[in-house]
C-alpha cells in the first residue's frame, strides 16, 4: 500500500473491442486481476483477463478466453480462480454455463485451442439471466443459485457429471406479473436471498423457499442492484431508477418502516444524475460504497453510520477479544468512522458511457474497477485522505 | 474794611482747617516781605511795616493811612467791647440758674428716704399674708381636681346615652369619636362595678354600633362606615372583605347589566356600536373601579393612619390585586370577544383601545400595581397581537384555499386525463394482443381500433386544449390574487403602528384630549413591529413550504386529504376562536399551521384528491419567482408601517424608472435595516432557491413519469417475434403527447431563451453523439460482411471521441428550452438505456424506428436539433446493437407511417 504511485489514481484500459456490461474479481491473493465479459449480440464474444500492476499503474490483458454469445453475467469462484459461471445470449435464448480456465501448458498439450472447458451447463431461464451465482461463503461448493426475470433456481453441479449439465435442485417462480431486476446472496447468513421486484425488496429463505421479508416500493423507480452489508448482518442497501440509493435494516418492523406511508430508508445517499446501476460494499471496509451509474459515473460513499463498528460499540470485551485479525483492524477504523460523516466520498468521471459493471479488489481494499459500455475499464483508488483516515485510526 | 478783613480771616481759618494753611505759608515764606507787611497776617511786623510806609510813602499819604488805621482801631475796639458785654451776660444768667439748682437738691433727698420705708412696709406684709393662705390653696386645688374627674365621671356615666342619642340621629362619626375617647379610661377601670357597668352598656352600644355599621358598609355610606369600624378597632379583615364585597358586588352589576346588553345586541353589532358600548361600559365601570381604588387605598394602605400596621398593607394590597384582576377579567371577557372580532376596522379596534387605555392608565396610576398594569398591558398586546396575526391568518387561509382550489382545477382536468390514458392503454393492450394473434384478419381489427383510437383522440384533443389554456392563467390568477392579498394588509393594519404619527400631531394641536393614551399604546409598538417581522416572514416561508407539501404529498401518497376550508361565518368564528387561543397561548401559532398541514388532526371537510398534473410544480416554480421578484415591494409596504423612510423606498419601488442591480441591493439593504427580523435577503434568496427546486423537481418527475411509459413500452413486448411496424404504438403516441403537452405549459410558463447558449463544460456527464453515417450504413450491412462491421464500431468509436460534447444532466434555467430540453434529454437517455436491454428482431427494430421517427417529430421544432440528434442516433445505434438482423426501414416507409397517422389526428 505504498502510495508512491496511487497518486495517479487510475488507469484506463481499452482493449476491449465491443460493448460490455459484465465485470467479475479474480480470487487471487497474489494479482489484482479482473474479468470482463463483453456483450455484442452479432459477434464472437470475448472475456479478458487482466491485471492491474500497481508498481506500473497499468493494466495488462493476461488472456483472451473466447466466448461466443454475448454475456449478460459473470461471476468468479472465490475458492478457486481457474472456475466461472457465464450467463449468456444466443441471441434466441438465454442460458448459462460453468467453466474452467485452462492453463496455457493444457492448451499445448490438448493440441485443442479452446480457452476454457465448458463444465456444466445451465438451461431453461424465463427471460434475461441477472446473475448465476456462486455461493459467497464457499461452504457449500456444489450449490449455484442463478437469478432470471420470473424465477430463482437452485442448481446443483455434483449430481449429473456425465451429461454436463447442471441438476435443478428447487425453484421459486415469483410469479407472471413480476419481473425481478436484481439480486443478492447474504454473505453472512447464505440461507438469505434478496431479490427486488421492480421497486419493491423480497427476502427469500432458501432453506424453506419462501418469502420471508418484502418491502414495498424501496425505490423511487426500479430496483437496480442489491447489496448485502458483508459484516453487519441484517444490513442491505438498495439503487434504483431514482438516482438514489437506501440502506435498510431488515430487523425493524414493518411499522417503523412506513410508519410515513412511504417505506422510510435508514439512510438515503443522493448524488447520482441518472439510474443507479450497481453497488457494491467493500469487502473489509463495510463504511465505503460504490455505485455505477447510467449518469457515466462512478461513485465512492461514506457510509460510516451503517458500517457494521456501531454494532460493535454495544458488545463487551470478551467478543471483541474474539475477533480476528481483520476484524481488529476494522474495530481499529471504528474511531474514526465515528468521527465521519455519510455522504459522497469521491465521484469518478473517466467514464464516457454509462457504467453497467463495478468491483472492488477482494484483496486490495484500496483499489477497485468499473467498466462502462463503450467497454472501457478504469482501476480506481481510494482518495489517499480518506484511506489514511480509515486505516490509521 | 473790617468785614473784608474778618471775611479774610474766617477763609483763613476755614483754609487752614481744610489743609491749605500749609500752602499760604509756603506762600508767606516765598513772599516774606509782603507777609511781614501785611497788617491782617500773623506775622505782621509793625516796626518794618511803619519804615516800608515811612519809606515809600508821602506825607499826605502818610496821614492817610494814619487815619484810616485809627479808624479801623476804633471800630475794632468796639467790637470787642460787644463781644466782652455779651458773654458776660451769659456767665451771670449760668451762675444764677447754678444758685437756683442748689437750693432744690436739698429737698428731694428726703424724699427718697421716706419711698424706702414704705416698701419695707409692703414687703412685710405681703409675706404674712401669704404665709397665712399656703394650706389652704391645696385644698383649693384637689377641689378643682375633683371637679373635673367629675365631669369626666359624668361623661361617662351619660355616654351611653350620649351614645345611643347619637345611634339616634344616625351621627355615628360623633358616637364614634365619644367611644373613642372614653374606652381607655373605660378599659382601665372596667374593673370597678360601677364602671363595668357603663364599659359593659357601653360595649353593647358599640357592638349595635358596629352593627349598624356593618349593615351600612352595604350602603351608600360604605367608606364613612368601614372607616368607622377600623376606627372602632373591628378586625382589618373583615371589614376589608365586607368593603370589598360590596364594592366589588356593586361593579359586578354594572359588569353583568354590560353583558346583558351584549346577548342582547350581539348579532347586529356594528363598528359604532362598538365604540359607543366601550364608551358607555368605561364611563360606567370606571368611576366606580377607580373610585373603589382610591377608596381602598384610604382605608386599608394609608400608613399614616393609626389603625393600619405595615404589616397589614401588604395582604391588603394582595387582596386589592386579586379584587381588581378579577374584575378587570370580567371586564375583559366583556370586551375582548368584540375587539377580536376580525370583521371590526383596525383604526375602530384603536379607537377603542386607547378609550380602555385612558381609562385604565388613570386607575393604574392610583393602583400603582405592577401585576395589574402588566396584565393589562398583556390584554391590548393580546388584541394588537390577534389583529395583525388575524389578517395573517386571513391571508394564511386564503392562500390555502387557493393553492387547494388550484391544486383541484389541476386534478379534475387531470383525472379526465388520466381515464382517457387508462382506456386507451386498455385498447392498446388488446390490439397489440389481437395483432399478435391474428396476424391475419389485422386490417379488420385494426380499423375498428383506429376508429376507436380517434375517437378517444378527439376527445382528448378537446380537453388537452382547455387544459392547457388555462395553466398560465391559473399561474396568474394566483398571484394576482395573492399579491392583491399581501397588499391589502399594510393598509388594513397600519392604524396600529400610526399611533407615533398620531401623538406627534397630538402634541401640536390638542394636547390636552389625549395625552397619555397614545403614548400607552406606542410602549407596545416595538413588540408590535417584532411580531409584525415575524409574521412576514413567517409567511412567506410559509408559501413555499406550502407549495411543497402540497406537491410532497401528491408524490408520496396516491391519495391526498387536504383541507378545505369554505368560507363560511362558522368557520371563521372557528378559526378566530383557534387562532384566538394561539394568541392566548403566545406564539403556539405553528400548532395551528400543523394541524392545518396534517391531514389526519384537521377534522375539517376533507376532500379526496388524486395526485395533480407534475405541471404543478411549473407553476409553483413560477409562483416562487414572481413572488421572490416582488417580495421588496412587498416587504417595503410592511416598512412603511415602521419607518417613514419606508415611504420613500416605496415610492421609488413603484416608480416606472428602471431599477439595476445595485439599486435593489440598495433597497434591500434598507430595508433589511428597517425590518431585520425578516431576514429579506435571505427571503429572497430561498425563494429563488426553491424555485429552482420546483423546475427540477418538474423535471425529474415529468421524465420520471414519461421514463416510465417508455420503459414499460419496451420492456414488454417480446420484440423478437414482433410483426411489421404498421402504426406506431400508443404508448409512444402518449409519450409524444405528453412531451408536447408539457412543452406547452412550460412555454405558457416560462420564455423562450433568445441569446445562443452558454455550455458548461463542468458536466456530470458528458455525452458523444455519433453521426447517422453509421446507421446509415446499417441499411446495407449483414452479419457476414464481418470486416465491415468492424469498421463501422471503429468509425463509431472514432465519431465518439470527437464528436461534440453535450450535457445530459445539469443545471435548470428559468427558459422554456433549458426546462424542456433537460426532460427531453432524460428522457431520450431512458430510451436508449432501455434499448441497450433488450434484444431485437428484425421487425421489433423497425418498430423502435419508427416509434423514434415519430418521438422526433413531434419534437423536433421544440429542440434543438444539436442536442436532439446525437440522443436519437444514441438510440438507434443503441437498437441495431442489439438487433440480430439489423435492417433498416425505408425512410419513405417511416414518413408514411407517421403522416398517415398525423392526418389522422
Amino acid at each position: 500500500m505504498s502510495s508512491a504511485h496511487t497518486n495517479k489514481n487510475l488507469a484506463t484500459y481499452t482493449g476491449l473491442k465491443y460493448q460490455s456490461t459484465t465485470l467479475a474479481p479474480v480470487y487471487d491473493e497474489n494479482h489484482i486481476e479482473f474479468l470482463i465479459g463483453t456483450r455484442s449480440l452479432r459477434e464472437e464474444n470475448e472475456i479478458h483477463l487482466v491485471e492491474y500492476i500497481e508498481e506500473k499503474n497499468e493494466i495488462i490483458c493476461n488472456r483472451i478466453l473466447d466466448h461466443k454469445p454475448e454475456i449478460w453475467s459473470l461471476s468468479s469462484c472465490n475458492w478457486d480462480p481457474s472456475l466461472l459461471i457465464t450467463g449468456y445470449n444466443t441471441g434466441m435464448e438465454f442460458a448459462g454455463s460453468l467453466w474452467r480456465i485452462k492453463t496455457q501448458e493444457e492448451r499445448e498439450k490438448a493440441g485443442d485451442f479452446s480457452d476454457m472447458e465448458k463444465l456444466v451447463d445451465f438451461n431453461g431461464f424465463n427471460g434475461r439471466i441477472k446473475s448465476i451465482l456462486f455461493d459467497p461463503t464457499g461452504e457449500n461448493k456444489e450449490k449455484v443459485i442463478s437469478v432470471d426475470e420470473r424465477s430463482i433456481q437452485i442448481w446443483n453441479l455434483n449430481k449429473n457429471e456425465k451429461e454436463k449439465e447442471a441438476k435443478l435442485d428447487n425453484k421459486i417462480n415469483v410469479g407472471e406479473l413480476e419481473v425481478i431486476t436484481a439480486s443478492a446472496w447474504d454473505f453472512l447468513q447464505p440461507h438469505q436471498f434478496a431479490t427486488s421486484n421492480e421497486s419493491s425488496l423480497r427476502i427469500w429463505d432458501l432453506r424453506t423457499l419462501k418469502e420471508t421479508q418484502e418491502i414495498e416500493h424501496a425505490q423511487g423507480g426500479a430496483i437496480r442492484d442489491l447489496a448485502f452489508n458483508r459484516n453487519k448482518p441484517w444490513h442491505i442497501a438498495t439503487a434504483g431508477d431514482d438516482f438514489l440509493i437506501n440502506f435498510w435494516d431488515l430487523r425493524n418492523t414493518k411499522e417503523f418502516v412506513y410508519q410515513n406511508k412511504q417505506p422510510q430508508a435508514l439512510i438515503t445517499l443522493a448524488g447520482h444524475s441518472h439510474w443507479v446501476w450497481n453497488i457494491e460494499f467493500n469487502p473489509i471496509y463495510d463504511q465505503l460504497l460504490l455505485s455505477s451509474s447510467t449518469d457515466s459515473t462512478v461513485k465512492l460513499w461514506n457510509v460510516p453510520s451503517f458500517a457494521f463498528e456501531l454494532l460493535l460499540e454495544d458488545e463487551d470485551e470478551s467478543d471483541k477479544t474474539r475477533l480476528s485479525r481483520g476484524n481488529r483492524r476494522r474495530q481499529k477504523s471504528a474511531r474514526s468512522k465515528r468521527q465521519g460523516h455519510d455522504g459522497l466520498a469521491k465521484s469518478y468521471d473517466s467514464h464516457e458511457d454509462s457504467v453497467y459493471a463495478i468491483s472492488w479488489s477482494p484483496f486490495e481494499p484500496w483499489i477497485f474497477a468499473s467498466v462502462s459500455y463503450d467497454g472501457k475499464l478504469v482501476v480506481s483508488h481510494v482518495p489517499e485522505k480518506l484511506k489514511d483516515e480509515i486505516s490509521l485510526n | 474794611m473790617v468785614e473784608e478783613e474778618t471775611k479774610q480771616r474766617l477763609k483763613n481759618l476755614l483754609r487752614s482747617y481744610y489743609g491749605e494753611i500749609q500752602k499760604d505759608d509756603n506762600e508767606n515764606l516765598q513772599q516774606s516781605e509782603p507777609g511781614i507787611l501785611n497788617i491782617n497776617s500773623g506775622l505782621f511786623d509793625s516796626e518794618k511795616y511803619f519804615q516800608k510806609l515811612l519809606q515809600e510813602n508821602s506825607l499826605s499819604k502818610l496821614i492817610n493811612i494814619d487815619e484810616e488805621i485809627i479808624n479801623e482801631l476804633n471800630g475794632l475796639d468796639t467790637n470787642l467791647q460787644n463781644l466782652v458785654m455779651d458773654n458776660y451776660n451769659k456767665f451771670i444768667s449760668g451762675t444764677d440758674t447754678i444758685r437756683k439748682m442748689k437750693s432744690n437738691v436739698e429737698n428731694m433727698e428726703s424724699e427718697m428716704q421716706k419711698l424706702q420705708e414704705k416698701i419695707n412696709e409692703i414687703e412685710k406684709i405681703s409675706t404674712e399674708i401669704s404665709t397665712n393662705l399656703e394650706p389652704k390653696r391645696e385644698k383649693i386645688e384637689q377641689l378643682t381636681g375633683i371637679h373635673r374627674l367629675l365631669n369626666k365621671l359624668q361623661f361617662l356615666f351619660e355616654l351611653p346615652s350620649r351614645l345611643n342619642k347619637c345611634l339616634e340621629f344616625e351621627d355615628y362619626s360623633q358616637a364614634a369619636n365619644y367611644y373613642i375617647a372614653s374606652k381607655r379610661v373605660l378599659n382601665q377601670h372596667q374593673n370597678l362595678p360601677s364602671f363595668a357597668n357603663i364599659y359593659n352598656e357601653c360595649n353593647e352600644i358599640i357592638s349595635k354600633l358596629k352593627q349598624i355599621l356593618f349593615k351600612n358598609i352595604t350602603t351608600r355610606k360604605n367608606k364613612e362606615s368601614a372607616e368607622l369600624l377600623l376606627i372602632l378597632e373591628s378586625p382589618l379583615n373583615i371589614v376589608r372583605k365586607s368593603f370589598i364585597d360590596f364594592r366589588t358586588q356593586q361593579i359586578h352589576a354594572i359588569i353583568t347589566q354590560f353583558e346583558k346588553e351584549k346577548i342582547q345586541e350581539k348579532d347586529q353589532e356594528q363598528e359604532d356600536e362598538l365604540l359607543t358600548f366601550i364608551e358607555k361600559f368605561r364611563e360606567a365601570l370606571f368611576h366606580p373601579l377607580t373610585m373603589f381604588c382610591l377608596d381602598f387605598h384610604d382605608l386599608f394602605l394609608d400608613e399614616s393612619k393609626n389603625y393600619i400596621k405595615s404589616t397589614n398593607t401588604e395582604e391588603s394590597r394582595e387582596k386589592l390585586r386579586e379584587q381588581i384582576l378579577k374584575l378587570i377579567d370580567q371586564y375583559i371577557a366583556l370586551i375582548k370577544p368584540r375587539l377580536l372580532n376580525p370583521a371590526v376596522n383596525p383604526l375602530t379596534i384603536r379607537t377603542a383601545l386607547e378609550n380602555i387605555c385612558s381609562a385604565f392608565s388613570k386607575m393604574l396610576s392610583v393602583l400603582s400595581d405592577n401585576t395589574v398594569t402588566r396584565y393589562f398591558k398583556k390584554f391590548i398586546q393580546q388584541v394588537l397581537k390577534f389583529h395583525i396575526g388575524f389578517k395573517f391568518i386571513l391571508l394564511e387561509k386564503d392562500f390555502r384555499h387557493k393553492l387547494n382550489e388550484m391544486n383541484k382545477n389541476f386534478i379534475s382536468k387531470m383525472k379526465t386525463k388520466d381515464d382517457q390514458k387508462e382506456k386507451q392503454i386498455k385498447i392498446k393492450n388488446e390490439n397489440e394482443n389481437e395483432n399478435e394473434n391474428e396476424n391475419e384478419n389485422e386490417n379488420e381489427n385494426e380499423n375498428e381500433n383506429e376508429k376507436d383510437l380517434n375517437k378517444h383522440n378527439n376527445l382528448q384533443k378537446k380537453n388537452p386544449d382547455q387544459y392547457l389554456g388555462n395553466v398560465d392563467q391559473i399561474c396568474r390568477e394566483f398571484y394576482q390574487y395573492l399579491i392583491k392579498q399581501i397588499k391589502t394588509i399594510p393598509e388594513s393594519i397600519s392604524p396600529f403602528f400610526e399611533m407615533e404619527m398620531l401623538t406627534q400631531e397630538n402634541e401640536f394641536e390638542n394636547e390636552s384630549v389625549k395625552s397619555n393614551q397614545p403614548s400607552l399604546l406606542i410602549e407596545h409598538l416595538p413588540k408590535l413591529q417584532k411580531l409584525l417581522q415575524i409574521q412576514i416572514r413567517t409567511f412567506f416561508t410559509l408559501v413555499y413550504e406550502l407549495f411543497q407539501t402540497s406537491i410532497n404529498k401528491n408524490k408520496s401518497n396516491p391519495i391526498v386529504h387536504f383541507p378545505v376550508k369554505s368560507p363560511s361565518i362558522n368557520n371563521q368564528s372557528n378559526q378566530e376562536q383557534k387562532s384566538f387561543e394561539n394568541l392566548k397561548i403566545g406564539g403556539n401559532e405553528k400548532n395551528e399551521q400543523n394541524k392545518l398541514i396534517d391531514p389526519k388532526k384537521s377534522n375539517s371537510m376533507e376532500e379526496i384528491i388524486k395526485p395533480s398534473s407534475v405541471s404543478l410544480y411549473l407553476v409553483f416554480s413560477k409562483l416562487c419567482l414572481l413572488i421572490s421578484d416582488k417580495l421588496v415591494e412587498l416587504v417595503g409596504d410592511f416598512a412603511c408601517l415602521i419607518d417613514e423612510k419606508g415611504y420613500s423606498i416605496k415610492s421609488y419601488i413603484s416608480s416606472e424608472q428602471a431599477k439595476t442591480k445595485e439599486d435593489e441591493e440598495k433597497i434591500t439593504k434598507l430595508l433589511n435595516g428597517i425590518l431585520p427580523s425578516v431576514h429579506l435577503s435571505r427571503l429572497i434568496s430561498e425563494m429563488r432557491h426553491k424555485a429552482k427546486q420546483f423546475a427540477h423537481q418538474y423535471v425529474h418527475r415529468l421524465s420520471q413519469d414519461v421514463s416510465q411509459m417508455i420503459i414499460k413500452s419496451i420492456e414488454t413486448p417480446d420484440w423478437l417475434n414482433f410483426h411489421e411496424p404498421k402504426n406506431i404504438r400508443l404508448a409512444i403516441q402518449l409519450v409524444g403527447e405528453e412531451l408536447i403537452q408539457a412543452n406547452s405549459h412550460i412555454s405558457q410558463i416560462f420564455p423562450q431563451f433568445q441569446k445562443t447558449r452558454e455550455r458548461r463544460n463542468s458536466d456530470t456527464s458528458s455525452w458523444s453523439s455519433r453521426t447517422s453515417a453509421m446507421l446509415r450504413s446499417e441499411k446495407t450491412f449483414s452479419i457476414s460482411q464481418h470486416e465491415n462491421r468492424q469498421l463501422q464500431i471503429i468509425e463509431s468509436n472514432i465519431d465518439r471521441l470527437f464528436s461534440k460534447k453535450i450535457k445530459l444532466f445539469g443545471e435548470v434555467d428559468y427558459y422554456r428550452d433549458s426546462i424542456f430540453e433537460a426532460i427531453v434529454k432524460n428522457i431520450m437517455k431512458t430510451f436508449f438505456e432501455t434499448v441497450r436491454q433488450k434484444t431485437f428482431g428484425k421487425f421489433g427494430f423497425q418498430q423502435i424506428q419508427v416509434d423514434l421517427t415519430y418521438l422526433r417529430s413531434c419534437i423536433d421544432d421544440l429542440v434543438d436539433s444539436s442536442i436532439l440528434n446525437p440522443l436519437s442516433d444514441e438510440v438507434l445505434t443503441s437498437a441495431v446493437e442489439r438487433c440480430l438482423e439489423p435492417s433498416s426501414l425505408e425512410q419513405v416507409v417511416i414518413d408514411l407511417i407517421i403522416n398517415e397517422k398525423k392526418e389522422k389526428n
